[in-house]
């Protein structure tokens, strides 16, 4: 068991326990505390490959940014250009393979859902060997491998890259 | 079903629906009681500490739980033997379970463990510290809010029924998620309990004051002994906290049991039940 590796899932048991309760008495703090505690040992094999990795603050302000980023211009972006086709029922629905160069389990899976959760495209499935989406298209736009992945996964993969991957610079 | 028959039977059943709802509104239920009755009336003008403290008088005052989530007060205090004795209904079903399956274990197959796809099992991930934090926060608030020891118990079982179903019953068990293991948290759990209700008989022995049997706050006739409601300032509940905490381990890893036992593959516990043979005969 390495007390460090434990921290990040700690810390986010902590939060939920927190959020969920309520409440921040004393009582919660202390208790809040000790389930964090035990769940981040418990958990923090399962979770965490890479101790440095999870505990890097900059990769904890990559993830604001991204979250900041995604829940604003993203969506916006992505609903001011499906809603028309989705009201006036023109659609040209397929699904394509989308390559992408990240590598980790969590970024191919952010990405993924990232995908997912904005109107018009859904990742059907994933094939982490290959780096390969299958992504369903209310619209395809685009058919070669290049196009496809400058429409749907360029513009997430950059804070991806930063959040999850490339741990030898930093 | 061809269509016609379907509106059909659409329209005899909302046709019941609201007879049934025209005969409750008319009075079909008997009347209607609008207010509190006085059993009601009794637990909550006494269960909650503040109104122990600030409304009732001394010689009342022994009849408080001294938790403010009535329902709670009334489960593990004002009827907690009957709530001890469901406990042990629960857990004679369990041990009815382990009992069947005795001896049966699933052969170690050769292939990983895979499960469903990477975006199911990454997600899953992250959602078991929550689940976790979700109900050690139900068990340990039991006493304040709505929830307690089961309901929290519940609450975490279902990370094992979630592992089983997104990675696999084997990746579960290479964790260290066992039977034995599950088997130890449970009974630790009902030692507490039976602990809890016992400590004041043992108390009463050792000191020759009278202590009721699962007795939380002082009582009339009773007043040498209590649970203490408080704890370094924090309002705990006396016996209340600690049964909801004890309850909380032994559902929790008694669903986890079910879960492990349930989830072996039907054609290998028919094969030992019936035939046994060697791999079937571990203990």
């Amino acid at each position: 068991m390495n007390p460090a590796k434990a921290l990040g899932p700690a810390i986010l048991t902590f939060i939920a326990y927190i959020v969920f309760s309520g409440s921040v008495s004393g009582y919660d703090l202390i208790t809040g505390a000790a389930i964090a505690v035990i769940t981040g040992i418990l958990v923090s094999d399962f979770l965490v490959t890479d101790t440095r990795k999870s505990l890097d603050i900059r990769r904890l302000g990559w993830l604001i940014a991204y979250a900041f980023y995604y829940l604003t211009i993203a969506e916006l972006k992505s609903h001011l250009s499906f809603a028309p086709k989705v009201l006036s029922g023109r659609i040209r629905p397929g699904v394509v393979e989308v390559r992408t160069h990240l590598k980790t389990e969590y970024g191919m899976v952010t990405l993924a859902n990232s995908i997912t959760n904005t109107p018009g495209t859904a990742t059907v499935d994933i094939d982490p060997e290959k780096q390969v989406l299958y992504v369903h298209w209310l619209w395809v736009e685009s058919e070669d491998r290049e196009g496809v992945r400058e429409k749907i996964a360029k513009p997430f993969e950059t804070f991806i890259k930063h959040i999850f991957e490339g741990g030898e610079q930093a | 079903m061809s269509g016609v028959r379907k509106v059909a039977s659409a329209v005899a059943l909302l046709a019941i629906v609201a007879a049934l709802s025209l005969g409750a509104a008319a009075g079909g239920m008997g009347p209607f009681f609008d207010g509190i009755r006085s059993l009601g009336a009794f637990y909550l003008s006494t269960a909650p500490p503040q109104i122990a403290e600030l409304v009732l008088g001394p010689s009342y005052r022994g009849l408080s739980s001294y938790s403010p989530e009535v329902v709670t007060s009334i489960v593990w205090d004002y009827r907690g033997l009957d709530t001890y004795f469901e406990t042990a209904v629960f857990f004679l079903a369990i041990i009815g379970a382990v009992a069947i399956y005795r001896g049966i274990e699933e052969p170690v197959l050769r292939r990983p463990a895979s499960g469903l796809s990477p975006i199911v099992r990454a997600v899953t991930k992250f959602l078991i510290p929550i689940n976790i934090a979700v109900a050690a926060s139900i068990a340990l608030h039991g006493h304040l809010t709505p929830g307690g020891g089961f309901q929290a118990g519940a609450a975490l079982a279902v990370a094992p029924i979630i592992v089983i179903v997104v990675f696999s019953r084997r990746y579960l068990l290479e964790r260290g998620v066992t039977k034995l293991k599950a088997l130890f948290f449970r009974s630790a759990g009902l030692i507490g309990i039976a602990l809890v209700v016992l400590i004041p008989v043992i108390w009463s022995v050792i000191s020759g004051e009278w202590a009721w049997v699962m007795q939380n706050q002082w009582k009339p006739g009773a007043e040498a002994f209590s649970y203490p409601a408080y704890l370094g300032g924090a309002l705990i509940s006396g016996s209340i906290w600690f049964l909801n905490l004890f309850e909380f381990l032994a559902v929790s890893f008694g669903f986890t049991i079910l879960f492990l036992l349930i989830s072996i593959d039907e054609d290998t516990v028919r094969s030992c039940m019936i035939r046994g043979g060697e791999e079937c005969d571990r203990y």
